[in-house]
């Protein structure tokens, strides 16, 4: 289905229709644009002196920082959520029936719960337990259990893809159990989920943003910070939001096209 | 027992709090998702561009941005709401991405023939786009929406970072005032589970339902 068909031999009035609710979106979008504008311009929200703080370089600096202090700690729940989701994986297809349960049951409880308020539990309840928990490791554990789930279902639905011939296969060499797993079963299973695991990534990278919350210094909340500097709310929040999108719009970008080159593979 | 006894009545506000967030932002976001995802099939530029930018754009956006941005930012030029609202318009317009996309990826899932065989028996568009197209692209993308919406319930909780005191919110305020973290966030975790559970089970049940039939 593609929308050229909607479009297909049309009758001159359905053309002119269209055409005429085109024009008025058009208008209705102009309009918007104008009364945007407008409010802005009158509570004085585009005056100079307003956005003059950004003019500073030791403020993108400041920016630069926090943001720099999202993808590091993205990148460590990325590594704490490979490494955990495949252990669950090798749980959950394990053929153990007491680990297949463990497994599946980690998978389902995690997903279950929202990542804020893992972050939480682990940010004031683990001092409790004796570790000193600064707000970096607390979005790295507990986000990284959730994410943790999430891979392992990916890992465990890669594994169940690759067809049981080449498993079959590699037994019939004479190859044990764990070598055709690690060696012939992991192997493709990794590639063929490459592009689920890219876009979980960028689900990662939108959960550090949680870290706001709990004081850790990302880009929100150095926005925040700036704000205080200057009183003023929206242009700093629409500067650190902007950060945001364009970052997480080139790794979405980025994943697609990853997911493309896959299929090319594949094929 | 004390214990427990004298965290009930604020937790069981929280749940309820959760769950009228969660309900609003759904009735919002479901149908502004298939509008969204039937303008991307428009055979009218603009449409489909505003609704390709719409979807880019906030599925870019973590969602504290978009709460923070509407609680913090929009007061400055006037335009005022509870956190309360803040939070069910934010959900709904991010989870409404979501829908949309889910139902374009419906909508090209359904053979172009039915389309074409609704158009020579001289259905109106109206009828061809709702009648025929949308029933079969959401039937397809049932598993999507219940992932959805078990998503839509979690990210509740991010409302409390603009301190709308959900199960979340309850939850720190309990732990600042009981100083017992463990349990009072596990309780929490456990409300959760109970609005989360039963949503996945009733979609998969939906889905079933659809399958044979």
């Amino acid at each position: 289905m593609d929308y050229r068909l909607l479009a297909k031999d049309l009758s001159p009035r359905a053309e002119a229709r269209l055409r005429a609710v085109g024009a008025l979106v058009a208008l209705l979008c102009v309009l918007a644009l104008a009364l945007v504008a407008y409010g802005l311009h009158r509570t004085g929200e585009l005056e100079a002196r307003r956005w003059q703080i950004f003019a500073h370089g030791a403020t993108w600096k400041f920016l630069a920082i926090g943001l720099w202090n999202t993808v590091r700690v993205a990148l460590a729940d990325l590594l704490f959520a490979m490494a955990l989701g495949g252990l669950v994986a090798m749980a959950q297809t394990s053929r153990y029936k007491f680990l297949k349960l463990a497994g599946g049951a980690y998978a389902e409880f995690f997903r279950a719960i929202p990542t804020l308020l893992m972050i939480l539990f682990c940010f004031f309840g683990l001092p409790l337990l004796g570790l000193d928990v600064t707000p970096f490791w607390a979005i790295v554990i507990g986000s990284g259990l959730y994410n943790a789930a999430v891979l392992s279902n990916i890992f465990k639905s890669g594994i169940q893809t690759i067809a049981s011939g080449q498993s079959e296969a590699g037994y019939s060499l004479g190859l044990a159990r764990k070598h055709v797993m690690v060696g012939i079963v992991w192997p493709q299973a990794l590639r063929r989920m490459r592009p689920s695991i890219v876009a979980q990534c960028v689900v990662l990278f939108k959960d550090s943003s949680l870290g706001f919350v709990i004081g850790y210094e990302e880009v929100l909340r150095r926005s925040q910070e700036i704000g205080t500097f200057t009183s003023s709310s929206l242009q700093p929040y629409f500067v650190g939001g902007c950060i945001y999108i364009v970052v997480i719009y080139l790794l979405r970008r980025l994943s697609e096209q990853g997911g493309r080159r896959t299929d090319e593979f594949a094929a | 027992m004390e214990f427990w006894a004298q965290l009930m009545p604020a937790f069981r506000a929280g749940l309820w709090e959760s769950l009228q967030l969660a309900l609003i932002a759904a009735v919002l976001a479901f149908p502004l998702g298939c509008f969204v995802g039937v303008g991307r099939i428009m055979p009218i530029a603009i449409v489909r561009g505003l609704c390709d930018l719409y979807i880019n754009l906030v599925r870019s956006t973590p969602i504290p941005v978009i709460f923070i941005f509407f609680f913090f930012a929009l007061p400055d030029v006037g335009l005022r709401f509870s956190a309360f609202g803040c939070a069910a318009a934010g959900l709904a317009l991010y989870m409404a991405s979501y829908v949309a996309e889910a139902v374009r990826s419906g909508v090209n899932a359904v053979p172009s023939g039915y389309i074409e065989a609704a158009r020579a028996l001289g259905l109106s568009e109206r009828t061809v786009i709702g009648g025929i197209l949308l029933p079969q692209a959401i039937k397809a993308v049932i598993p999507t929406l219940g992932n959805l919406s078990v998503d839509l319930i979690k990210n509740t909780s991010i409302a409390y970072t603009i301190s709308v005191v959900e199960l979340t919110g309850t939850a720190v305020q309990q732990v600042t005032m009981l100083a017992r973290p463990i349990p009072i966030f596990v309780l929490a975790a456990v409300g959760y589970a109970l609005m989360t559970f039963p949503t996945g089970a009733a979609f998969r049940a939906l889905e079933h339902k659809f399958k044979y039939r």
